[in-house]
């Protein structure tokens, strides 16, 4: 553990001086808030927060910490699943963007918006439903979480399915540079794509400052349905067939038999039939012909998968129901343990049935509790874990399980994360997907961007003690990473 | 094997990725640069070429991997783009970028120049395709990046960065995209108006029509008059009307209703054959290859009316065209002169864009000579000079050695 340094005599009075004593946090315990973010297992106390106003505001905090080699750890709301938003352990400034959360411009016939980053991500779509449009990405954090911290971690919910994740609606973006130096992105120069960079960054390029978004028309029409499974597995083949019959859904959302259980016995009761094995969630939105004709299709799917029944909702307080278990489908498995770990990882549509049925193996293996939620249409598996903090051994018998599903997932043709990303969480494996050449570009693009490697650092890159911890089928064992960071 | 300095100047067609690693490898011990090409022919000579190899990718067993329940193909980058959406066909799939037909073009040259098509304000531009791809690097080693999953946040984008870089952060070999089912049915519609003015707002407002949009363009000038579509002489449409093409897809009955909708509200709405169709937006996404002199404005929808109405009032040749995509805000506008170099600067000056270019706040695509274009980059000065140095310090961190294009896209020392 790096000894914790304290935030340096000029360091705060330059600070202070911009930002005043309200905007500036440095007593022990109001910075112990800001510890960690919502994956609990990691935390390191910032040495001070901060909170800009504007972009400015964030050019002089850059420059500050940058003159006095400070690290910089951005965070919009807190919500990350993977410790994305956690100071260094030996500590650093902490800018919280809350307080940046202003439209800056709306422009309803462009279908765009200029946004500070702390703006909460569904009061944007509340700001403009009355033209008829929405911001599609849709977190299931989405009532808290913010568009800076969306744009970090690249972030998309369950309508991901056919709106993408956040990078498809981003069209610009304000950065500043370790260094204090201030970048325009944009979506539609004639140049490389450091948008795309940036997006998905985790914080470790920059701090965004401004965001242009994309707005979306909200549908003709929205249908929710709801199919009960006697398997879990049949319902993971219905969704493969739904996709190879070239039904285009706007959500895949798929629930097993704990989490059922957890939701039905919660505030959040949806419906779901609790003898059902599994349930698909289902949305279609469109031309209201369109829709009809999909429903119809899937119906047909379904019943050649072990279904037990089939409901469909078209009225915005039926569908509001059906989701209401889905959304709260995290909350409810408070019920079942006091803690949860909330996995991510991607495999192809194609091997759902197969990684669901070898996560399932490794977690009796180990002897936790698991619930499936996941986005079934992309592939993106939420193995959550129950267990108790408390217990050290239980402990350890889940992170050995997250290890092992980690694998299991590749091993399958997948990916590590699908919208949590790398952050404190991951990053012992990142070696595990990726070869020497690309972790290296990796690493070759942050020093592009910040040759301190001042930005929210120990996140997304594998350290070189961690390369060499981590033992099992490495597809590359990655020994040249010690000069790069 | 020859050596990096013999190889400047040649042209190279590796038969497997041994050879081409060796080249690359090669290439990098002696700072040699490399430009890539789907061609089994040389390309005409560019200056500063001389000094580099050309390595073709035809000569590669291009692999294939169509995953059809997954909605995901691998193909290799040397593959023709008209080959792979046939094979993809046979599937019900399709690649979403529309990409254009009959050129020859490769999928590794439409990723490295980011093309796309009308279909991109439905699906998105190329690079929301791209899943993965695999490389060789600047030290000739094998790098695989993104993944072959629809959904994938681990790392950096790099897939991204490879999307209109011209290939400039290594030689891409093999290309994972995300795929589209074929759409159930396809009609468009043309839709005649005597005004520019009215074209676009009446197009502006075809956005919230509620179906599929894979298409929403206004034509004007040349490229009206050379389609068979719409410009031949027997047209029922006189040459000054203006033509806002609607092309929507979705289930037939939906399509049926929808233009019998459009129709009672417009007379002269004309729906067109499948052939018909096909010829029109073919002809439209081929239009930018005519040899000519031409500039793609990316602007807001909003603004196209004012820039094409402003360039409208300038010496624009007599057979010049502009094409508008309203779903995107793309304008694009072309000459038949081959004008070149400086006389290419003097057009732009002459026709006002760096002014309109100014005033909308607006970037271009200028005229795109690759000997040409990293001085015109400079010259109208798009791009703030922070801005410029950090793209030049990411190419320079992903190849180090400078070997991969370097200079064709940006003005970079050295290159």
């Amino acid at each position: 553990m790096s000894k914790r340094r304290s935030l340096p005599g000029k360091l705060e009075r330059r600070l202070r001086r911009r930002l005043g004593q309200q905007r500036l946090l440095t007593d022990v315990e109001s910075l112990a808030v800001y510890e960690c973010d919502a994956l609990t297992h990691f935390s390191a106390m910032p040495l001070a927060v901060t909170f800009p106003h504007s972009t400015e505001d964030c050019v002089a905090i850059m420059r500050a910490c940058f003159d006095a080699q400070i690290p910089v750890t951005p965070r919009g709301a807190g919500t990350g699943l993977s410790g994305g938003a956690v100071p260094p352990s030996d500590g650093g400034v902490l800018i919280d963007t809350s307080m940046m959360r202003s439209i800056l411009e709306l422009n309803t016939v462009d279908r765009r918006a200029r946004v500070q980053p702390g703006l909460v991500n569904a009061r944007l779509s509340e700001c403009v439903a009355e033209n008829g449009l929405f911001y599609a990405p849709d977190p299931s954090s989405q009532s808290v979480c913010t568009l800076g911290g969306n744009v970090a971690e690249n972030a998309s919910g369950p309508h991901g399915l056919k709106y993408g994740s956040t990078r498809q609606h981003i069209l610009g973006a304000t950065i500043v540079l370790e260094d204090g130096e201030i970048i325009e992105l944009s979506d539609e120069g004639d140049e490389y794509d450091l948008l795309s960079l940036v997006v998905g960054s985790e914080g470790t390029l920059g701090i965004v400052t401004e965001i242009e978004v994309r707005l979306t028309q909200k549908p003709a029409s929205v249908m929710t349905l709801l199919g009960a499974f006697g398997s879990l597995a049949g319902a993971c083949q219905a969704v493969s067939d739904v996709i190879a019959a070239g039904i285009e859904a706007s959500a895949i959302e798929a629930m097993d038999h704990l989490t059922i259980e957890a939701v039905e016995s919660s505030v959040h009761a949806a419906g779901y039939p609790r003898h059902a094995d599994a349930v698909l969630l289902i949305e279609l939105d469109g031309n209201p012909r369109d829709v009809s004709a999909d429903a119809k299709a899937i119906a047909e799917v379904f019943e050649q998968h072990d279904l037990l029944s089939f409901e469909r909702a078209n009225d915005p307080e039926q569908r509001s129901r059906l989701w209401q278990g889905r959304k709260g489908a995290f909350g409810a498995m408070g019920r079942v343990a006091p803690n949860v770990y909330v996995m991510d990882a991607v495999v192809p549509r194609s091997r759902l049935q197969q990684a669901i049925l070898e996560i399932g193996a490794i977690c009796t293996r180990y002897d936790l509790r698991l619930a499936n939620v996941f986005h079934a249409g992309e592939g993106n598996l939420h193995p959550n874990i129950s267990y108790d903090a408390r217990d050290p051994d239980e402990v350890d018998r889940v992170l050995k399980a997250n290890a092992e599903i980690v694998r299991a997932c590749l091993d399958l043709g997948g990916t590590l994360s699908g919208e949590h990303g790398v952050g404190l969480e991951k990053k012992e494996f990142m070696h595990l997907q990726f070869g020497a050449p690309v972790l290296e570009s990796f690493a070759s693009i942050r020093r592009a961007f910040g040759p301190r490697s001042l930005m929210n650092p120990g996140k997304l890159l594998p350290t070189p003690r961690a390369c060499t911890e981590v033992k099992g089928p490495a597809k590359q064992v990655f020994t040249t990473f010690e000069d790069l960071v | 094997m020859s050596s990096g300095r013999e190889l400047a100047g040649t042209f190279q067609t590796p038969g497997n990725l041994a050879v081409m690693r060796e080249l690359v490898t090669a290439a990098s011990q002696h700072g040699t640069g490399i430009v890539a090409t789907g061609s089994p022919l040389p390309p005409p000579e560019v200056p500063g070429d001389s000094h580099r190899v050309i390595i073709s990718l035809s000569a590669l067993e291009p692999p294939f991997d169509h995953q059809v329940s997954d909605l995901i193909v691998t193909a290799g980058a040397g593959q023709s783009v008209d080959t792979l959406q046939d094979r993809l066909r046979m599937g019900g799939q399709r690649l979403a970028a529309e990409i254009p037909r009959g050129l020859g073009v490769t999928l590794g040259g439409a990723v490295a120049a980011g093309l796309d098509g009308f279909n991109a304000g439905l699906f998105g531009p190329l690079r929301d395709q791209v899943l993965g791809i695999s490389y060789l690097d600047s030290l000739g080693r094998h790098a695989h990046c993104g993944g072959k999953v629809v959904k994938n946040v681990t790392g950096y984008d790099l897939s991204r960065l490879h999307v209109g870089a011209h290939g400039r952060f290594g030689l891409m070999y093999e290309i994972t995209l995300k795929l589209r089912p074929l759409p159930d049915h396809e009609v468009t519609v043309v839709l005649a108006r005597p005004t520019l003015s009215l074209a676009l707002k009446t197009g502006l407002a075809l956005r919230s029509l509620g179906t599929k949009i894979s298409g929403l363009v206004v034509a004007t000038g040349a490229v009206v008059a050379g389609s068979t579509v719409l410009g031949t002489d027997d047209s029922d449409h006189g040459p000054k009307e203006k033509f806002l093409l609607l092309r929507m897809e979705g289930h037939p009955q939906t399509l049926q209703r929808t233009c019998e909708a459009l129709a009672k509200r417009d007379a002269n709405l004309e729906v067109l054959d499948t052939p018909s169709s096909d010829r029109l937006w073919s002809g439209l996404g081929h239009w930018p290859w005519q040899e000519g002199f031409r500039v793609d404005f990316q602007l807001r929808p909003s603004q196209l009316e004012q820039a094409m109405a402003a360039l409208s009032g300038t010496k624009l040749d007599t057979k010049h065209s502009m094409i508008a995509d309203i779903a995107r805000g793309r304008l694009q506008l072309s000459e038949p002169s081959r004008v070149r170099g400086e006389g290419a600067d003097q057009r732009l000056i002459e026709l006002g864009i760096p002014d309109l270019l100014h005033h909308f706040g607006a970037t271009a695509s200028l005229p795109n000579d690759p000997e040409d274009r990293p001085r015109r980059r400079d010259r109208f000065g798009q791009l703030p000079v922070a801005h410029r140095a950090l793209q030049n310090r990411l190419a320079e961190a992903l190849d180090p050695s400078g070997i991969f294009a370097a200079g064709r896209r940006f003005e970079e020392a050295g290159a």
